[in-house]
């Protein structure tokens, strides 16, 4: 019991500092009642009565009893039951009082799914996958367009050198504008065989041999000075510098250059003029060769630069492998 | 490990599916719902629809309309209306996860009285196997209410636990985790407010509602006379004059009302008494009797069945819930091979 006593020192609200038997006892002897009327009152042995005012609880059957007795007691000698149960619960450690302390709260954290952090992230979760695969499949979808974009991407600054060099900024426009145009009509899956049929087929401005030498034979006779259209012309003809460029380069195009190509496998090759007129164009098959007769500035197609084993321009060799992108080249030939 | 996983979605429960209120008890938590087992129907045409369930229900009792009836579906301890029964114990599962994500399917401990039928406690797993519960146990509701109550259940010595509830009184002696006796009568506090009723009209030529009758109980009713008399005024529609009138009632005519439901209590803990074993019966002298449930709350109930028996009677702490609060003990020692504590089919 001594180890007790500190323990019911702490709580001194109620003033008194004596074990809740003891109070009994005093109200009980106040009152003039004999141990046994109580015995008697609360049908409970004499040495039960003694054992609750000495508040011994090893002599008395269990907690839920004694509780029960001290009640029943409290209430015959007219004292509030309530208050010295509670001190009963302050001595052995009110395991039964705890347990009602726990809140209602606490049940809808026991079923975790239910927490509103979690149902978010779940949310979250749901919406972050959605999108991801979202992007995945617009990405998909996007990345044989992007092909030509990547393959376009050398012809400009090249186009773009060319400018400079000429100083000549209308036809460059055009060129580049053009080379857009081509790059824009030009299918996607160009180093495919079949795909260049198709774009065969598809091309409405398909000449024949015949035809393109019929073609190179009347730009032969009008001279080089028409390398843009009439619109071009006409912008170049009131300046002077323009004037000049276009002569040289005039100069420079009736320099004929031939163009020689081998291949060792099947590979399209296509040649048009600046202002996208199909030159030339066919499928060539393994062991054959091409020569063509470069007579103002063009642009070659390759659709398989590794079936090509010598190109040569003017009979300087032609560096395909460095412009090609995905084995495709395309190049400008001045 | 399973078990945590298990655990994950939803909570053990212990119900204490009674007449007058069911009470939840959540594992390794406390009493988190006490609702009154009353559940408020509409009726349009031939469908039916829940309209309030709980106290909500209550407040509705003997004030409805045509088309809805509020109905209490337990009955004497046991399921009068299946369906409803169902329809009441999915609302307080539900509610009682009432964060829940997902539906609720917790295993569920049911209380059943002890000398219910099989067929009673097939509807009442049934019922709570159709509310959404993933495993139903049945305990007898004695043993839940000593174990409670906090009495030495798993030692050779006997204990007597008096369980008053709303439709029926349980009297068990219980030694080493099993019922060695069990009464059961079908007296309660329901049959302490149909008593009232019957003594306010025979005496008064008026008539009251149950829930005047209960508030009466509540208020000043008392089992044993006592030099406090303690006075309430009610109203009740006159027979006679079909007015309604104002009259006061006394705790002793109250006490003289509960005479005949008060002495077939008195006489079944008589009886469970001389049926039980000498050494048992030395033990429960020794100790005493254990009261428990709603009953217990009305006044001096203990001191007369300490009167009329001879013995020590005392109130456990918080009666009410110790049914509920009992069944949750036995929940959690379920995993621990406890299984003599349940009942069986």
């Amino acid at each position: 019991m001594t180890e007790i006593d500190p323990m019911l020192g702490t709580h001194s609200e109620s003033g008194h500092q004596e074990l809740p038997g003891k109070q009994l006892k005093a109200v009980r002897e106040a009152r003039g009642l004999s141990v046994q009327d109580v015995a008697t009152r609360l049908n409970i042995s004499e040495a039960y009565v003694s054992a609750l005012e000495a508040t011994d609880l090893s002599k008395l059957p269990g907690i839920a009893f004694v509780k029960g007795y001290m009640r029943a007691y409290a209430r015959f000698v007219g004292l509030s039951g309530d208050e010295l149960v509670a001190e009963i619960d302050r001595m052995v450690g009110r395991e039964t009082i705890e347990r009602p302390v726990t809140s209602i709260n606490k049940v809808g954290q026991q079923a975790k799914l239910s927490d509103p952090l979690i149902r978010i992230s779940v949310v979250l979760f749901a919406a972050a996958l959605i999108a991801a695969s979202l992007w995945w499949w617009q990405g998909q979808s996007r990345a044989p367009v992007a092909t030509p974009e990547g393959v376009e991407a050398p012809v400009a600054p090249e186009s773009d050198a060319a400018a400079a060099q000429e100083a000549a900024s209308d036809p460059t426009d055009i060129q580049s504008r053009l080379s857009q145009r081509e790059t824009e009509s030009t299918p996607p899956e160009v180093s495919e065989p079949e795909a260049a049929d198709e774009a065969d087929e598809a091309e409405p401005t398909y000449l024949s041999p015949e035809e393109i030498e019929r073609l190179s034979k009347e730009l032969e006779a009008e001279g080089a000075a028409e390398p843009a259209s009439a619109e071009t012309a006409s912008q170049a003809a009131p300046e002077a510098a323009t004037a000049a460029d276009t002569a040289e380069r005039a100069a420079t195009a009736t320099e004929e250059k031939r163009l020689v190509m081998t291949f060792t496998d099947e590979c399209w090759v296509a040649i048009r003029d600046q202002e996208d007129n199909l030159l030339y164009a066919s499928n060539k098959k393994a062991g054959e060769s091409l020569e063509f007769l470069v007579e103002e500035p063009a642009r070659l197609l390759v659709g398989r630069v590794s079936a090509v084993s010598m190109a040569e321009l003017g009979g300087e060799p032609l560096d395909l492998q460095s412009v090609a992108r995905q084995n495709v080249a395309r190049l400008t030939l001045d | 490990m399973l078990k945590k996983l298990r655990g994950v979605f939803s909570s053990d429960l212990s119900i204490d599916l009674g007449t007058a209120n069911t009470l939840i008890y959540v594992r390794d938590k406390d009493v988190v719902l006490n609702e009154p087992s009353v559940v408020a129907i509409r009726h349009i045409g031939n469908q039916k629809s829940v309209v309030a369930v709980g106290t909500d229900a209550k407040r509705m009792l003997g004030r409805t309309p045509g088309n809805i009836s509020a109905i209490r579906p337990m009955k004497d301890g046991v399921i009068a209306d299946f369906h409803v029964t169902e329809k009441m114990l999915q609302h307080f599962i539900n509610k009682v996860h009432e964060n829940s994500f997902l539906t609720p399917s917790p295993r569920v401990l049911v209380c059943v009285p002890c000398k219910s039928t099989q067929v009673e406690r097939r509807a009442i797993r049934e019922s709570a196997m159709g509310a959404g519960a993933r495993e139903v146990y049945l305990i007898d509701e004695p043993m839940a209410a000593a174990i409670g109550a906090g009495l030495p259940v798993e030692e050779a010595s006997g204990s007597m636990v008096v369980d008053v509830g709303g439709g029926t009184t349980e009297i068990a002696v219980i030694s080493l985790n099993g019922i060695v006796y069990a009464e059961s009568v079908r007296v309660g506090g329901d049959r302490f407010d149909e008593s009232i009723v019957t003594y306010v009209r025979r005496n008064y030529g008026s008539l009251i509602g149950d829930a005047t009758a209960e508030r009466i109980k509540q208020e000043i009713g008392t089992a044993y006379p006592s030099a406090e008399i303690l006075e309430i005024d009610v109203r009740g529609r006159n027979l006679a004059e079909g007015i309604p009138r104002s009259f006061t009632l006394n705790s002793n005519e109250i006490m003289e009302a509960l005479q005949e439901p008060l002495s077939s209590i008195v006489q079944a803990v008589k009886s469970a008494l001389e049926q039980c074993p000498p050494e048992l019966a030395s033990d429960i002298a020794e100790s005493g009797i254990v009261l428990t449930g709603g009953g217990a709350l009305l006044r001096d109930i203990d001191r007369l069945l300490a009167e009329e028996t001879g013995l020590s009677v005392i109130v456990a702490e918080d009666p009410l819930t110790c049914v509920a609060r009992g069944g949750g003990r036995a929940l959690e020692l379920i995993d621990k091979h406890a299984f003599e504590l349940l009942a069986h089919d």
